[in-house]
């Protein structure tokens, strides 16, 4: 370029940079158009002068300003704009709870509004794109709509798995783990062959926190076709892959492991057959339980541990016995022995080995939930004189493997069932089992709670902490009627009286977002 | 009535907190004598003190009044009672009580008190022999203060930008206090700021030379003042410092017409948080800029809501071109419009701006109404492109970008904004016969629709 073709400011400013003592003004005029240049002016500094053509020649630049043409025709491929998108008031509410109010709420406003069918306006999706974890907007893909995959196409940080778009097997090699995550959770549910092929193609290059992530992702809904690559994972170099590979080949009852498992555990186990006669059936039939030898190389790939963990105390032998009753249907035994499940348990907890058989026994039907199994076990858990810890961790996993409706009627059995000597475990289970209450739960904690209120002196106490934990999951209409209620008798200046306002602003808020959402 | 949605109350709160705080109040439970006329909506609301607080709203003209001692306004009583009535269901009609009332005329007395003390003109007459020493004194120090800077710029392009560059802050911060000291603070504020930008922009060569070639200009200017058309003369008075007396203005015949609020901005400037509100007269066309300023915990007022429509008599600044008013007196409040009315494609807003430019060399930020446009993304950033292919950037600082890509979609936008020769900075946004503004929702940025 030569010298005249450069812009005339930018010649001005190559000099200014250098200072005019060092660089001298050029020949040429420094103006941007021969006719500004001041005619017969009187003489100046030469830094006046070049000043003065700088300022004439920004203008001139600023008047005539035009960006490039480039690319970016008008996008014909936006998808169509939605008959009855959400109200503005739900995208606002949701930007609240990003922005960090009651930030617990988030799942709740996304399944709330997936219930609606409907999706959010999209100029809130780069908002959402921005702050909500992939994993919970891959869960919630209808509620953004499809403008966000057209909005995800545009802008490299965004990843939206649309449903009805195909996945390159180029982003299962190259994405980030994060991504690879939701990608192989969206190929899963349409492909499942695709999903263990993508897995294969990448599993020895994968680095170990990969592959543990990934088997998680199997975990959703693992099935007999599965097996094979899980057969093979339980050679996989890191110690919390091979657990997780026998533990999912664990819940495939049909698998080789299982009956291999089986093949090892059979003989160890006995349930006495009925007793014969009216008065025989009344008679309790005891279970006989032998403990097996150091679990071998094969058994030790299967998942069977030989030490137990330092924390647990437990024998050696019946360690090995438990992990292995941990891994089988508890409806084997029922079909093996004829008998249901607390008769059975019944059995069990009349052994030397009780605690080790519930224990077990729990673990199993966690693992293979059945109703019959987690209501009979719970119930023994509430009424055994185990520590309060124990109880509720166990009640806690129990309820957590069931699906959110039966884990309702799990927790409301029992609470029916409960001696009101149990009602505080109950009130300490409530604060860790993640549910949305029904009314009569609701009712059944905010009694308690109201009890509570009227009895304690102390200005600190568990169930006031844990309130906030209640306010998200109690049912809106009854918690709010019972949080007024409170309100109006507990005055200003009453201990509990902050605790309880913010119970009553948690349920409300809820009770607006549910609202919104509706609009 | 309809307004008032809770999400118009929402935006009126100075910020989130406020928003959660109303939302406490805004139950019936708490409040006594809820009632409402056409224009009013007024209540007792029971807070932390022995008395209630007495609550009234003027719904039409956006003016309110509590008893709370609350700094922060509108209080949470004012936006929770707002809420209540912005239900529909909380806040029944009836006659206003004595405390409504009596505010109420008051407001009215007070309107008209202001009116007639403008229209007596044997106000206070200063000693104009005493004004013009001081005017003369004063003309003195400034034209010492700009021989001081001609020298100092002269020396910064002797010595090189760069070498300038290397200056600590104080470098600038005492030419600007030595401007003060001359009594040229405008001039002192462009020496601050363009010491600023020095430091931080990475385009800071020619912006550093731009800056000093306007400084150059404007000594040359000042000092040839009488060879200037009389609007640039007194442009060139103002960003020296001389400021025009709002009194005197106040005196002035203005404008009348119903003003449409079509933009809303608020900035910090050093000290003080100025609001920029932008009116156009739906009968004469005209344009007109409405500044206020607060300084520390004083709100900003709340004279203007976006769409309002307000019928009232501005009076404008001296200024090429004449754009900053103050409104002098408000006949009343028609119902909201949101929507524009003559937008202009790029090339009409770059022709007037360009004419602009030539009227006035110093010319900064420019309004305009542009549409239609569509938005488009190229390498990471928006640009807006109107049906002739002709496109122009949106700054980066802008960040609704992809907000603003998924409103549109495949339509397209008109937008209010401000134009500064390479950027368009959008204030008010219309798509699909609503307007949008860009919002902040605690940190994250939205656009938010205006209820």
């Amino acid at each position: 370029m030569s010298a005249a073709n450069i812009p005339p400011f930018e010649r001005l400013a190559a000099i200014a940079t250098l200072g005019t003592r060092r660089a001298p003004l050029p020949k040429e005029s420094p103006w941007p158009d021969e006719s500004l240049a001041p005619a017969g002016a009187e003489p100046v500094a030469r830094e006046t002068c070049l000043l003065r053509a700088a300022a004439a020649g920004a203008i001139w630049e600023r008047a005539g300003t035009r960006a490039a043409p480039g690319a970016g025709a008008a996008p014909s491929d936006f998808p169509a704009h939605l008959a009855q998108p959400l109200d503005e008031s739900a995208g606002w509410r949701l930007a609240r709870i990003l922005g960090g109010e009651h930030t617990h709420l988030l799942i709740e406003w996304f399944e709330a509004a997936a219930a609606t069918g409907r999706s959010l306006p999209p100029h809130w999706l780069p908002m959402v794109l921005n702050s909500v974890a992939t994993e919970v907007r891959a869960g919630f893909g209808s509620v953004l709509g499809p403008a966000a995959a057209w909005l995800a196409e545009r802008n490299p940080r965004w990843l939206v798995v649309a449903a009805d778009t195909d996945i390159a097997d180029e982003r299962w090699q190259e994405g980030s783990l994060d991504e690879r995550r939701v990608l192989l959770a969206a190929i899963r549910k349409r492909d499942r062959a695709r999903s263990l092929a993508w897995l294969r193609s990448t599993w020895e290059t994968d680095a170990p926190e990969a592959r543990e992530a990934f088997l998680t992702i199997l975990a959703e809904e693992v099935g007999p076709d599965d097996e094979s690559f899980l057969e093979f994972a339980l050679d996989d170099k890191r110690k919390a892959v091979r657990v997780a590979a026998a533990d999912l080949l664990a819940r495939l009852p049909e698998s080789g492991h299982a009956r291999r498992v089986l093949a090892r555990l059979e003989s160890l186990i006995e349930l006495e057959a009925p007793h014969g006669g009216i008065l025989g059936k009344l008679r309790k039939r005891k279970l006989r339980v032998d403990l097996p030898a150091a679990p071998d190389k094969a058994a030790q790939r299967d998942g069977i541990e030989a030490k137990p963990p330092a924390s647990r105390k437990i024998g050696e032998r019946a360690f090995w016995l438990a992990q292995m009753l941990a891994m089988v249907p508890p409806a084997h035994w029922c079909r093996r022995f004829d008998c249901d499940a607390p008769t059975l348990l019944d059995a069990a907890l009349a052994t030397d080995y009780a605690i080790e058989l519930l224990s077990a026994f729990t673990e199993a039907t966690i693992r293979h939930p059945q109703d019959e199994w987690s209501q009979a076990l719970a119930r023994i858990w509430l009424e055994s004189s185990q520590e309060m810890p124990a109880v509720i961790t166990a009640i806690h996993d129990l309820a957590k493997s069931v699906p959110h409706a039966q884990r309702v009627v799990l927790i409301e059995q029992q609470l029916r069932d409960t001696k009101p000597a149990n009602a505080d475990y109950f009130s300490h289970m409530l604060d860790v089992i993640e549910l949305r209450w029904n009314a009569a739960i609701t009712k059944f904690a905010l009694d308690n709670l109201a009890n509570l209120v009227a009895h304690s002196k102390e200005n600190w106490s568990r169930p006031r902490n844990s309130l906030d934990a209640w306010a998200r999951r109690c049912d809106i209409g009854v918690g709010m009627q019972r949080a007024t209620a409170l309100l109006e008798k507990y005055g200003e200046g009453h201990h509990w009286r902050n605790a309880l306002e913010q119970f009553n602003d948690i349920v409300a808020f809820r009770a607006a977002m549910h609202k919104e959402l509706l609009k | 009535m309809g307004e008032w949605s809770t999400q118009r109350v929402e935006q009126m709160a100075p910020d989130g907190a406020a928003v959660k705080a109303a939302q406490s109040v805004a139950r019936p439970a708490k409040w006594r004598g809820l009632g409402c006329t056409d224009r009013l909506a007024w209540g007792e609301c029971q807070g932390s003190g022995k008395d209630p607080y007495q609550v009234r709203v003027d719904l039409i003209d956006v003016n309110f009044k509590c008893s709370c001692p609350s700094r922060k306004l509108p209080c949470k009583h004012t936006l929770g009672l707002l809420l209540l009535f912005a239900d529909g269901k909380s806040v029944p009609p009836g006659t206003p009580p004595t405390f409504v009332e009596e505010w109420s005329a008051n407001r009215a007395k007070r309107a008209e008190t202001k009116q007639k003390k403008e229209a007596d003109p044997a106000a206070s007459a200063p000693d104009p022999e005493a004004k013009a020493k001081r005017v003369e004194k004063r003309e003195n120090r400034i034209g010492a203060g700009l021989e001081q800077l001609e020298t100092w710029i002269t020396d910064i392009v002797a010595q090189g930008l760069a070498a300038t560059r290397a200056q600590p802050p104080a470098f600038w911060a005492q030419m600007a206090a030595r401007l003060v000291d001359s009594q040229a603070a405008g001039l002192a504020n462009r020496v601050q700021m363009l010491g600023d930008r020095a430091l931080s922009s990475a385009r800071w060569q020619p912006e550093l030379l731009r800056g000093l070639g306007e400084l150059q200009m404007l000594i040359d200017a000042y000092r040839n003042l009488e060879a200037l058309p009389p609007a640039l003369a007194a442009e060139v008075r103002q960003m020296i410092g001389w400021s025009q007396a709002q009194d005197e203005l106040r005196e002035r015949t203005g404008v009348r017409d119903v003003w449409q609020v079509i933009g809303r901005r608020q900035a910090q400037d050093q000290k003080l948080r100025v609001q920029y509100t932008w009116l156009r007269g739906s009968r004469g066309g005209q344009q007109a800029l409405v500044l206020e300023f607060a300084a520390g915990p004083v709100p900003l007022p709340v004279s203007y809501t976006l769409g309002q429509m307000v019928d009232a008599e501005m009076v404008y600044f001296d200024g090429c071109p004449s754009l900053r008013a103050l409104e002098k007196l408000r006949h009343g409040v028609e119902p909201r419009r949101l929507a524009f009315v003559d937008a202009t494609d790029i090339a009409g807003m770059q022709g007037a701006y360009s004419a602009a430019l030539a009227a006035n060399p110093w010319l900064g930020k420019s309004p305009a109404v542009l549409g239609p446009v569509q938005p488009v993304i190229d390498a990471g950033r928006l640009f807006l492109r109107d049906a002739t292919g002709r496109r122009i950037a949106v700054p980066e600082s802008f960040a609704q970008q992809w907000s603003l890509l998924a409103l549109a979609g495949a339509d397209a936008l008109q937008l209010f904004g401000e134009w500064d020769g390479f950027e368009f900075d959008p204030l008010t946004i219309e798509c699909r016969g609503a307007w949008y503004t860009p919002a902040q929702i605690a940190a994250l940025p939205v656009l938010s629709k205006v209820a």
